[in-house]
């Protein structure tokens, strides 16, 4: 074991559950809700320049069930980088004005890696 | 003094951070296939991974006239929904087929404040206490960096007479996807209702324009190493009342997601 590793057994020493030199991880920096019934022209920016120089993740999460999903729209969001900056952008793409419903929850997390 | 703050791995990411929170493994729940819902428990907002079929065949070139059910028959799941029920319970919607799994992660710091209790143990908490990583649960981990992958879900302009494998995308990934759940969006389900022709109501002799108004979703599937995005009809109204019905345009709406992939073998 030549790689500075923590690395955690089960019980009975037959798996790895955590190898801290291999495994990938996401830690969670914030989440928001992002509901609005009129999106027109709206985008909605988060900034993080506490992480800057660092990879960050988003994803979107629609809030509905099923019977409620007629004419929804759930919003994009899409990661840049701001300089070092890491920059999560929400809008629909092409900002209509005629959908009822565009709503989700937005999940930010970290990779720590190196942009 | 604490002396571990944080580990990174030979990629450069941080793997252990006693500063933030990680994510632990809830459980997994079964989909009967079709457009189905598990409810589990879950401190705060969960991460939901859906396990997608693998290299099964995908008849899906008909159009869109002649595609009337949930799936047009693809094999595909996609995660459409994640409710909170507001009492420490979420209600999760999917669509599938049968013998799929939802697996949900929750943090650490708010599912398991006082630890997971297996002993002996590698705890982690924050200078205020607050427990981030705890061994004796199985934390999040990822098959590789497909997070920093985008998916683009193309806008669904639904002509009719089109194959519904119109949209279809795939993305290469690092590795084989036997045996994967995936976190992506769904496409946004947006209906356009579209002429059917004329018909004659019977009963009063009046000729009216028929319309249909189909759904539009989104299913992933892994073929190799290869993940693909492609185009499902989850219901079509087959005599859609058109009067007061926004106008949804020939450009409709593109969605963009992030990708994150788990080894299903490590989430029993």
């Amino acid at each position: 074991m030549a790689n500075p590793a923590i690395r955690i057994w089960n019980d009975a020493g037959t798996e790895v559950l955590f190898d801290s030199w291999t495994d990938d991880v996401l830690f969670f920096v914030e989440e928001h809700p992002v509901e609005s019934p009129d999106y027109s022209n709206r985008q909605v920016v988060y900034s993080y320049p506490q992480l800057a120089g660092r990879k960050i993740v988003a994803f979107m999460t629609a809030p509905y069930n099923y019977g409620s999903r007629r004419a929804w729209a759930l919003p994009s969001c899409r990661v840049s980088y701001s300089g070092t900056t890491p920059v999560v952008t929400v809008f629909l793409d092409d900002q209509r004005t005629d959908l009822p419903i565009a709503a989700g929850m937005l999940t930010i997390m970290l990779s720590g890696v190196t942009q | 003094m604490t002396a571990l703050t944080r580990v990174v791995n030979s990629r450069g990411h941080y793997t252990i951070d006693r500063d933030r929170d990680g994510y632990g493994y809830i459980g997994k729940y079964a989909l009967v296939g079709g457009i189905s819902s598990v409810t589990f428990p879950c401190q705060g907002f969960p991460l939901v991974f859906f396990s997608i079929p693998y290299n099964q065949p995908d008849p899906g070139a008909k159009t869109v006239e002649n595609a009337y059910t949930y799936s047009e028959g693809r094999p595909g799941t996609v995660l459409i929904g994640v409710k909170n029920n507001g009492n420490g319970t979420w209600t999760a919607t999917a669509i599938s087929g049968a013998g799929e799994y939802l697996r949900v992660f929750g943090k650490v710091s708010q599912n398991w404040p006082n630890g997971s209790g297996r002993v002996p143990n590698l705890k982690l908490r924050g200078d205020d206490g607050t427990l981030h990583f705890d061994a004796g649960l199985r934390m999040l981990k990822l098959a590789g960096d497909t997070y920093d992958m985008e998916l683009v879900l193309d806008h669904q302009v639904p002509g009719w007479k089109e194959p519904t494998n119109k949209y279809d995308r795939s993305y290469a990934v690092p590795f084989d996807l036997n045996n994967k759940s995936i976190a992506a969006a769904c496409r946004c389900t947006i209906g356009m209702p579209y002429d059917y022709g004329v018909r004659t109501d019977w009963d009063t002799g009046q000729s009216y324009t028929q319309w249909h108004m189909p759904y539009y979703d989104t299913l992933y599937a892994g073929s190799g190493s290869n993940l693909q995005v492609k185009r499902c009809i989850t219901e079509n109204d087959p005599d859609f009342e058109t009067t007061g019905f926004y106008n949804v345009g020939a450009s409709s709406i593109t969605t963009y997601s992030r990708l994150a992939v788990i080894d299903n073998t490590k989430y029993p």
